[in-house]
């Protein structure tokens, strides 16, 4: 029988490196913690505090959150920045309602999701921001269908459950964990003539997106926002028609189990609302979607309470005035 | 579960805290094993049952090998092939299989339409699929007595830190590593860490951070890209390839350390290499060796002729090539290296040696030669498909017009990393990291990981899995 070479086992001594390494790692750590403990300060004497990154992942912990009433929030980062979740839970002496609103992501897709669920009974707040409820291209219930493809990965995996909880806990302690301070920025102001900014965003552990505009250039927002209201093809009659069939669909298959479905369209001001009003008449769409889906309904325009807020941006309102929204809002779930 | 998870480093931490209690050694390699099923349960629980069958299926067969002869022998093996390449086949090339073959009907005028093929591929199926079929074939070939630990067989098919990407160890180095007991010590922690460190800056960092961002906008839109671009993209494609893959077994090399054992190097600082003989002794060294052992070697190598010879080659190197992924494109991949290996041998045979032991710049040269058909091959290993990758290699070639792709001020990010990576490669060529290390001074030895961690913690958590889990 022939002989193999023997392990190379690390008492050969070949594959190590000698050297006081406990000292060594200690004084590494001592530079390191202090280079760090120095970028956190900087942040946090600006203000800045620590956020979420808002990835999948969290999206995903959140859909985990869910419990068969829970009060459910599905929409855009318009409800994701204009209701608080802690705050419509006190008020309507509930847990907490859960953020399940997604930057550019169709509420459609989610419902439908909620409503496949069989054990879910709860209420959900379905945002219908115009442009991307009734976007013709289906660009924005692709990104839903997305994170939905990705939270069932993650629902397969116990380490991405168990990662993302510790991720979530350590973004929403460290604030330089935030992506806007991370390396990748820091090189590109080496690149780009483009200095590290203080964000107007901040994402809390519920993923509610607390904004403060007062630092950005208001004039440059509003007419982005405007902008991106008037970009891609809006749907038509009969995309409104099959759209609110299939809202109609999912909201019975939820109301069957003893649950709620009610639609909102958040408050819009300035140019936007012009752009909005024009590209999406209501009595084309949201007026028919409310009809056709039979569903409860609350349009800002129709309440006072709802009515009196001013979008910095056109269409997010910030931190204080979310609040106060989210107190006004509260009745009408009542 | 990935090295560059938070989860993993609680996982590592607790694992290392029971390691180091004074327990008998065969508790420790309990320990061992169950945090290895643990580590492979924690991406899909239900496919440890593969890990398993597979472990159970070798061990038995080649227990039972002991005693036969002959004909009941080669069944044995039989066995053993056909459950590990079955698995294999199955997970890996049902789909592409099945999808061949409808065209072929189709191509024959027969309209066959299969079921929806949705198989979730089991991650590190190639690995450690490729680690318990050496064992049995070197019991057959009686380079092995059976081990009578199935405690430390086990433990050799899941280890966790070479688990799902390699290097794919062989029993013969790490079953006997099994008999006396690991002592872990402040070295070893020390250089284990220090290897952990190295390993996910590689691949956070310099793969995911500097050269992904590229090399998935120049790939994704490579009908655009002219020359330069496509250049470029490929460059980041193989500098981030090389950091990923070369990062993840620093990594596992490490982490073994860590827990006293030594597992092969899988990487030689492959950019380096004059000629696609030494490229290959230099990349994913583990699955080369692999490959020259039991396929190249048993279809002849170079004993039956030179026309076998290239024919063992190309064998060789496409069965590598479809090892790596389920697509036509790996096949162009490890054909091209083929090709590679059977021109160099034109070579060598016409002009001898010149080109590896002809003063300093033939060699260096050659190098540089080596790596720009090293990186035309990669271009077929990363397209989405087969028209973007004619597409970029046309480009590539100066046969195609096309744009700048690239986002301002990452072609100067590519080109220096590129400068920094060949230059290291080939400064370090005949040299081994431990010996570099060694040299360092101390404050440098510090600062080096202090840097490192500095630039880990603010990394952005993108998250990417190693490009070799999906093999």
């Amino acid at each position: 029988m022939k002989i193999l070479p023997t392990a190379a086992d690390l008492t050969d001594g070949d594959r190590l490196v000698d050297a006081p390494w406990a000292r060594l790692f200690a004084i590494a750590a001592l530079v390191a913690l202090t280079v760090l403990a120095a970028w956190e300060g900087y942040w946090r004497r600006h203000g800045v505090g620590p956020s979420l990154s808002d990835i999948d992942a969290s999206w995903s912990v959140a859909r985990d959150w869910v419990e068969p009433e829970s009060i459910v929030l599905v929409g855009t980062s318009k409800i994701q920045s204009a209701l608080d979740p802690e705050l419509l839970g006190e008020r309507l002496d509930e847990e907490a309602a859960i953020q399940l609103a997604l930057i550019n992501g169709s509420p459609l897709p989610i419902l439908e999701h909620l409503a496949r669920d069989e054990e879910f009974r709860g209420t959900v707040v379905v945002d219908v921001s115009p442009r991307i409820f009734f976007d013709r291209e289906l660009r924005h219930e692709r990104r839903s269908r997305a994170i939905l493809e990705a939270y069932r990965a993650y629902r397969t995996s116990p380490g991405d459950r168990i990662d993302a909880r510790l991720v979530m806990t350590v973004e929403s302690s460290l604030v330089l964990r935030r992506a806007e301070f991370s390396l990748r920025r820091v090189l590109e102001t080496w690149t780009k003539p483009r200095p590290l900014q203080i964000p107007f965003a901040r994402v809390r552990f519920d993923r509610f997106r607390e904004l403060d505009f007062s630092r950005l250039d208001l004039a440059v927002r509003r007419s982005t926002q405007t902008a991106i209201l008037a970009a891609g093809e809006p749907a038509t009659a009969q995309d409104v028609a099959a759209l609110a069939d299939r809202t109609r669909r999912a909201a019975a298959a939820i109301e069957r189990r003893g649950g709620r479905v009610l639609l909102a369209l958040l408050p819009v001001t300035g140019s936007a609302r012009e752009a909005e009003e024009r590209l999406f008449p209501r009595g084309d769409y949201w007026q028919e979607l409310v009809e056709k889906s039979g569903l409860e309904a609350v349009h800002f325009a129709d309440y006072p309470e709802l009515g009196a807020f001013e979008c910095p941006d056109g269409v997010h309102l910030e931190a204080d005035q979310a609040r106060r929204f989210t107190e006004a809002f509260a009745t009408h779930l009542e | 579960m990935l090295f560059n998870s938070l989860v993993f480093f609680v996982f590592l931490a607790l694992c290392l805290a029971l390691y180091a209690l004074p327990i008998p050694w065969r508790l420790k390699k309990l320990e061992l094993l169950v945090f290895s099923y643990l580590f492979y349960a924690a991406w899909n629980p239900p496919f440890v049952a593969l890990l398993a069958l597979s472990t159970v299926v070798d061990w038995t067969v080649a227990k039972r090998m002991a005693g036969a002869v002959g004909a009941a022998r080669r069944a044995l093996l039989l066995v053993s092939l056909s459950v590990n390449l079955g698995l294999l086949g199955y997970f890996k090339y049902g789909g592409f299989l099945l999808e061949n073959f409808q065209l072929l009907l189709a191509g024959l005028g027969v309209d066959y339409r299969p079921p929806e093929w949705s198989i979730v591929l089991p991650v590190g199926i190639s690995f450690y699929t490729f680690q318990t079929l050496s064992y049995t074939i070197d019991v057959y070939r009686g380079d092995m007595r059976p081990w009578s630990s199935f405690l430390d067989f086990a433990l050799f098919v899941s280890f966790f830190p070479q688990l799902v990407a390699g290097p794919i160890v062989r029993a013969a180095h790490f079953l006997p590593q099994c008999l006396t007991p690991r002592r872990v010590t402040a070295v070893q922690l020390g250089w284990g860490g220090a290897l952990l460190t190295l390993g996910l800056f590689e691949k956070v960092i310099l793969a995911d951070m500097l050269m992904a961002p590229v090399a998935d906008r120049v790939f994704g839109l490579a009908e655009f890209a002219g020359f330069t671009s496509a250049w470029l993209g490929t460059l980041a494609f193989s500098a981030q390839i090389f950091f990923d893959f070369a990062g993840y077994s620093t990594c596992a090399i490490g982490i073994a350390t860590m827990l006293g054992f030594a597992i092969p190097r899988n990487f030689r600082f492959p950019y380096a290499a004059v000629g696609f003989s030494d490229f290959w002794r230099r990349w994913h060294v583990s699955l080369s060796s692999w490959l020259r052992d039991y396929l190249y070697i048993p279809l002849g190598g170079n004993r039956k002729g030179r026309r076998r010879t290239l024919i063992n080659l190309a064998i060789t190197m496409l069965l590598g090539g479809l090892w790596h992924g389920a697509a036509w494109r790996f096949l162009v991949w490890g054909g091209l290296h083929g090709l590679y290996l059977v021109g160099e041998r034109a070579v060598r045979r016409r002009w001898g040696d010149v080109w590896w032991n002809g003063g300093r710049a033939r060699p260096i040269a050659a190098a540089l030669g080596t790596y720009a058909l090293v990186c035309l091959a990669w271009v077929f290993f990363r397209a989405a498909d087969f028209g973007s990758a004619a597409q970029l290699s046309l480009a590539m070639l100066g046969a195609r017009e096309g744009h700048w792709v690239l986002l301002r001020g990452t072609a100067g990010i590519v080109v220096a990393v590129t400068v920094g990576l060949l230059t290291v490669h080939w400064l370090m060529r005949e040299r081994t990291l431990e010996e570099l290390a060694r040299l360092a001074p101390r404050w440098v030895t510090v600062l080096a990981l202090a840097a490192m961690w500095i630039c880990l913690a603010l990394a952005p958590g993108d998250d990417r899995a190693f490009i070799y889990f999906q093999f």
